[in-house]
């Protein structure tokens, strides 16, 4: 089910506004950000990744509603939606306090109020810090407070504006913990990063951002896991669909394997070479991107997409229907 | 002015002498009525012109620091030509009264509140307003948490304004009179009646107003350098 709908969605400022900063500053009549249309699925971690200034910011506090589109509409399904920002503003009071005051504005019942607030710090963790004085927490504390204090309303849809770009690496993984299992419970979880390990372990949906536009995802994200390489020289990662490739051997709790398109070469044989990955596959489709790269999406199994120069596919004859093997490197595989 | 004078001062001081007590009641009393108007009036203002951009923005805030400045004399002799006789609001006979003072008062202390109360504010984390907005605050409720959150900046502004009425002399002398046990302040006595040779009095009372002025000095201090910081 769809959560969230953007059509035809143009945003510039109408006029110059010194104060309200929009990630970049904003100058009259420009275009800062053009989405014709972007669906965000209800109950799945969708991840902006883009540089600074690609327009992250802007689409999150569209999708929040502190900035209105000059053009187009976006549709909401939740009626809550709360934006957590990069560098919360914590209420100078105590950590139960603000993630209380939503609820107090909202005359709800003081016990329930108690319950759901210590149901909120329980959930990022942070029982032992109610009374702790809020500006006096460190970034990544303050960063779980300020979620807290959006998860107290019980929001249909979590927004959150690069929620790991200032904080440690441990409390990175109680964030991403944390977003897990909202969005398995049902919640939208809409957030930008800087962070590729953290883009890839957490999204369901990559969102790839420049100038102000969505571009297509130049990497192919394979869901799945790594497999025990034992005494052998070479990893093994299964994709979800059966299939295995081959990866670089590394421990730990791997659950995405991420090839760059541009690293798969593809050929109408069997390559020989030092190569370890060779997939056969059909071609499903063949679409243009930019003046001389073509996407080939190829059905290996599990989905494949590899990045050519136009003049391979005119030299292959690739098109839609044709058996290609798809070819690279172990070493080209990063696990995340 | 001689030795005597100081140690009748000093006595003065630990008899609570009876019109030394009234003197420096008069005078709290004006500055502290004045200060909660002109604070019910201008901080208000203050927040609603921080928390909004329009045309002319820039010209009234700059108008409003200028008048932080007003020379004193100044202002008596504006609301002087209201309250005389002859002027517009003559009938109501409040010249030379308390009400009038606290009048004068008042205006001086408008643009103090205003001014300190706006710079701070606009001072507040720009993010402020985005997330009272997104989670889900109404307009009051917004406003409010603003001046909570801007509490030190209002305080400091309420404490700076009470502190320059408290120890003027021009408004006080143009619009009370000096009359005694009516409108007779630390300022207008000091004033008046170390011309007059009191020096004892005026020495008493130049001790409670240095206590006053050390007094709202230390509290804006504090709250500057212990609170300010978490504000």
């Amino acid at each position: 089910m769809i959560n969230m709908h953007i059509r035809g969605v143009r945003f510039s400022y109408g006029e110059p506004r010194p104060r309200q900063a929009a990630g970049s500053a904003g100058q009259a009549g420009q275009t800062l950000l053009e989405i014709p249309h972007l669906a965000i699925r209800e109950g799945t971690i969708s991840v902006l990744i883009g540089d600074n200034g690609s327009g992250k910011t802007t689409l999150l506090k569209l999708l929040a509603g502190l900035l209105a589109p000059s053009s187009g509409t976006i549709e909401t399904a939740s009626e809550t939606v709360v934006l957590v920002h990069q560098r919360p503003y914590l209420f100078a009071e105590s950590v139960r306090a603000n993630v209380t005051w939503p609820l107090k504005i909202r005359r709800v019942r003081r016990d329930e109020r108690r319950d759901r607030v210590d149901r909120a710090l329980e959930q990022v963790g942070l029982t032992a810090f109610a009374r702790r004085w809020a500006p006096s927490l460190s970034g990544g504390e303050k960063q779980r407070v300020a979620i807290a204090r959006a998860l107290v309303l019980q929001p249909g849809a979590l927004l959150l504006d690069e929620p790991t770009s200032t904080i440690d690496a441990a409390s990175v993984r109680a964030i991403e913990t944390v977003l897990r299992r909202l969005a398995d419970g049902g919640t939208t979880v809409v957030m930008s990063t800087h962070n590729e390990a953290s883009a890839y372990r957490l999204a369901d949906e990559l969102i790839s951002m420049a100038g102000g536009r969505l571009v297509p995802l130049r990497v192919n994200i394979l869901h799945g896991s790594a497999l025990d390489h034992g005494e052998e020289h070479i990893g093994r990662f299964r994709v979800t669909d059966g299939k295995e490739i081959y990866c670089p051997t590394a421990t730990g709790d791997f659950t995405r394997a991420v090839v760059r398109m541009e690293d798969i070469i593809l050929s109408t044989e069997e390559m020989t070479g030092s190569a370890q990955n060779h997939l056969f596959g059909t071609v499903r489709a063949v679409a243009a991107v930019g003046d001389e790269l073509v996407r080939v999406d190829l059905d290996c199994g599990f989905s494949l997409s590899a990045l050519v120069t136009q003049r391979s596919v005119e030299e292959l004859c690739i098109a839609p229907g044709m058996q290609v093997c798809a070819t690279f490197k172990a070493s080209a595989v990063c696990l995340y | 002015m001689n030795r005597e004078a100081f140690v009748e001062a000093f006595h003065l001081l630990l008899s609570l002498d009876r019109e030394l007590v009234l003197i420096t009641f008069n005078s709290l009393r004006f500055a502290l009525a004045s200060t909660v108007i002109a604070s019910i009036i201008a901080t208000p203002l203050g927040v609603a012109i921080a928390l909004r951009e329009f045309r002319g923005k820039r010209f009234l805030v700059s108008t409003a620091h200028t008048l932080m400045g007003l020379p004193t004399v100044v202002v008596g002799l504006l609301v002087f030509s209201l309250l005389s006789r002859s002027g517009p609001l003559g009938g109501l006979g409040l010249l030379f009264s308390p009400a009038a003072v606290i009048i004068g008062q008042s205006v001086l202390a408008l643009p103090i509140v205003f001014s300190l109360v706006y710079s701070g504010l606009s001072r507040l984390d720009p993010e402020l307003r985005e997330t009272l907005l997104t989670l889900g605050a109404s307009p009051l409720q917004r406003t409010t948490k603003i001046i909570q959150e801007g509490r030190i900046a209002v305080a400091s502004a309420i404490l700076t304004a009470f502190g320059r009425v408290v120890g003027e002399v021009g408004t006080a002398m143009m619009l009370g009179g000096n009359i005694r046990w009516y409108t007779r302040t630390i300022t207008t006595a000091i004033a008046l009646e170390t011309q007059k040779g009191a020096f004892a009095l005026s020495v008493a009372l130049g001790v409670v107003l240095l206590i006053v002025a050390f007094g709202v000095n230390f509290g804006l201090n504090y709250l500057i350098r212990f609170r300010g910081s978490v504000a």
